[in-house]
């Protein structure tokens, strides 16, 4: 090539780099992706009035849903439905001002009586939270709409504008009331960048991009998630070209995907935590009542040996329930790893030979952290046997306190160390199986307190008492390890702060 | 005037070469290790910053020939593993460190790497029980970069 062809080519070239993008909506959308979920996808995440303080039903909402705030690509909390929100000098009054001409997948327009109504309906985690903290909820007008509160309470918008909860999610009045409950968990309608085409309860769910999403139509025309829940098959599908994203790969699964140039592997930076939780430690007449019981539990624990082997060493050992990355977190070491201080504790507690503790359920899709947990316990004498459960049931058996001996729970949703005790540490949250009165009242405390530094003291202090009285045995934080297909241009992964899955609407494939 | 064949070829070593972080090659520590176990708060670039020290002793190698887990070449020099805190892309992030101690230009350094994809990495070139600093880069210009300070966090 002359040089001056290569000049023109060079000036060609920085042209249309320099034009400017076209208007938001204009593009057009094209092409399939398939997503498959570690798994079994629940009927009841397509609709976000019940959602549990977990972060992954939103990886389902937030494709056919939208909130007033939410994290956005950037932003921990970004201005989505509500183009832009205050708050009143004295603290007890938030306004929300909604965007111009929204409207939901079926037509109808998003206004702040659907507002109202989504909110006064919702029922999930830390629903009790929100409605003992927001006295009345008023519509304005079609584009404005004010929640007023009991008392100043720093915390609202950490509830309602992150996945904390999913009580900022509009949903439309008119198309719920008509169709009801069941219904809309059949068809929903939502606001978010893909609306509803069909779904097979439990197998997939298939979407269409919405023209009309505020940020800008989707790139992908058709979307699919689908229920994948053996790693093993995440992968084959992955490989075979039957899936796009493979969610939360196990360990040796993801280990395959990082040698193998042809895929991607991303490690999601969302704040979670793997813990094992003792359900029976207010019970006096449970071994588990018995806080050496509890530790020998902790020094049970191979925190470095589960991160290598299901996490390919991405995952940090925690020594608290709040991630470390959360506003007001106690950054501690974990326990270590001591056996042999295991063994001993059980025997002054009683069971020098060891202890039948039963059924151990651990939260579905992280096998490999599952089956290390238990076979720590089973090495130190603590004899427990596994339960397999769907994730759906599993956090319907948590919600309503059905699940006993020892479980392994793991918790991704965003917030701060307020919203995971309001959720597990405080006696009346909805995910606690008992508390103490002085954790109760120093969370009421911290609720009302202003001042940044003395709330930051009050919370470091519930996360110190639930360390002193071996509330819980924390392992490690989740990483979840995502492979991504050869088609994908742009994965859209850890764009969106302190979140587990892709902005669905930024992804590109290849041309 | 270089042929463009050879002008391209300059331009890819160029850019390899530029794409490549400056792996500080660590000789045996002369001084002291101190140790650092504990917790450490500062700033990274004027991002905040938290180092948590979980472990510190044993060695890790340092370069050298490799086959399958086995290294046949290369330094032992000592080491330390913890949680590197930082923010990226808008909020904090916790990921797994090691790090190594060694000689470098004449003085104790602690090169710490992230076990992420992303090759963050703090050089510590001023070492002491309750102060430590040096620099810091990332491959994500979203992440920080430059001076890190960070101060021992007394235990409580």
């Amino acid at each position: 090539m002359s040089q001056v062809a290569t000049l023109v080519l060079s000036l060609v070239l920085t042209a249309l780099v320099a034009l400017p993008a076209p208007p938001a909506g204009a593009q057009t959308s094209a092409g399939e992706l398939t997503v498959s979920f570690h798994v079994t996808l629940a009927p009841a995440w397509l609709d976000p009035s019940t959602a549990p303080p977990q972060i992954t039903p939103f990886g389902v909402l937030y494709a056919i849903h939208d909130a007033l705030v939410r994290p956005l690509p950037g932003q921990k909390m970004g201005p989505s439905l509500a183009e832009s929100w205050t708050e009143s000098p004295d603290g007890l009054t938030y306004e929300f001002k909604l965007r111009r001409g929204l409207k939901f997948h079926n037509g109808d327009p998003v206004t702040s009586d659907d507002v109202r109504f989504s909110f006064e309906r919702y029922q999930g985690a830390a629903a009790k939270e929100l409605k003992t903290h927001v006295r009345q909820v008023d519509a304005v007008d079609p584009l404005t709409v004010r929640f007023h509160l009991r008392e100043p309470w720093p915390d609202f918008m950490t509830f309602y504008g992150t996945t904390a909860t999913a009580a900022g999610i509009v949903l439309p009045r008119k198309y719920y009331e008509q169709v009801g409950a069941e219904g809309f968990r059949q068809k929903p309608v939502g606001a978010g960048p893909f609306k509803f085409v069909a779904q097979r309860a439990g197998v997939d769910i298939t979407l269409e991009a919405f023209p009309g999403y505020w940020r800008h139509a989707p790139h992908i025309k058709r979307l699919t998630l689908n229920s994948v829940p053996d790693s093993t098959t995440r992968l084959t599908m992955l490989k075979s070209g039957q899936t796009d994203y493979a969610l939360f790969l196990d360990g040796p699964e993801a280990e395959a995907v990082k040698r193998d140039s042809r895929y991607t592997l991303a490690d999601t930076r969302h704040a979670s935590i793997f813990w094992i939780e003792f359900p029976e430690q207010w019970d006096p007449k449970s071994p588990w009542h018995d806080k050496r019981m509890r530790q020998a539990v902790n020094f049970a624990l191979d925190r470095k040996a589960t991160n290598e082997a299901a996490c390919l060493g991405f995952c940090p050992p925690a020594g608290v329930i709040v991630p470390r990355v959360m506003d007001f977190a106690l950054q501690v070491p974990p326990h270590p790893y001591d056996p042999e201080k295991a063994k001993q504790l059980l025997a002054e507690a009683g069971y020098p030979r060891g202890f039948d503790g039963g059924e151990f359920t651990a939260i579905p899709g992280f096998p490999t952290v599952a089956d290390a947990a238990l076979n720590s316990l089973n090495a130190v004498g603590i004899r427990v046997r596994m339960r397999p459960m769907e994730r759906a049931a599993f956090y319907a058996a948590w919600r309503d306190k059905k699940l006993r001996g020892l479980f392994l729970t793991a918790v991704g949703n965003s917030g701060n160390a307020a919203t995971r005790a309001e959720s597990f540490m405080y006696s009346k949250g909805a995910y606690a199986h008992g508390g103490y009165p002085d954790i109760d009242e120093l969370f009421l405390q911290q609720g009302r307190e202003r001042n940044v530094a003395k709330r930051e003291a009050l919370l470091h202090r519930i996360q110190q008492l639930t360390i002193d009285r071996v509330m819980y045995a924390p392992i490690m934080d989740l990483r979840g390890l995502i492979g991504i297909g050869p088609r994908v241009a742009d994965p859209a992964m850890n764009t969106v702060p302190v979140y587990a899955f892709p902005a669905y609407e930024d992804i590109k494939l290849k041309e | 005037m270089m042929a463009p064949v050879m002008r391209t070829l300059v331009v890819l070593l160029a850019l390899t070469l530029g794409a490549c972080a400056t792996e500080p090659r660590l000789g045996q520590p002369q001084d002291v290790v101190p140790d650092l176990r504990g917790t450490w708060q500062g700033t990274w670039g004027g991002a905040p910053v938290t180092l948590l020290v979980l472990e510190q002793g044993g060695t890790t190698r340092q370069g050298g020939i490799s086959v399958g887990p086995w290294a046949l070449t290369g330094a032992g020099l000592p080491a330390l593993a913890g949680v590197l805190t930082f923010p990226s892309n808008g909020a904090p992030v916790s990921v797994n460190v090691k790090g190594r101690f060694g000689d470098w230009n004449g003085g104790l350094t602690l090169v710490i790497d992230a076990l992420t994809q992303n090759g963050e990495q703090l050089v510590l070139t001023r070492l002491a029980e309750d102060r430590l600093t040096g620099t810091g880069t990332s491959r994500l210009r979203w992440e920080p970069q430059g001076p890190v300070e960070l101060v021992k966090k007394p235990a409580s």
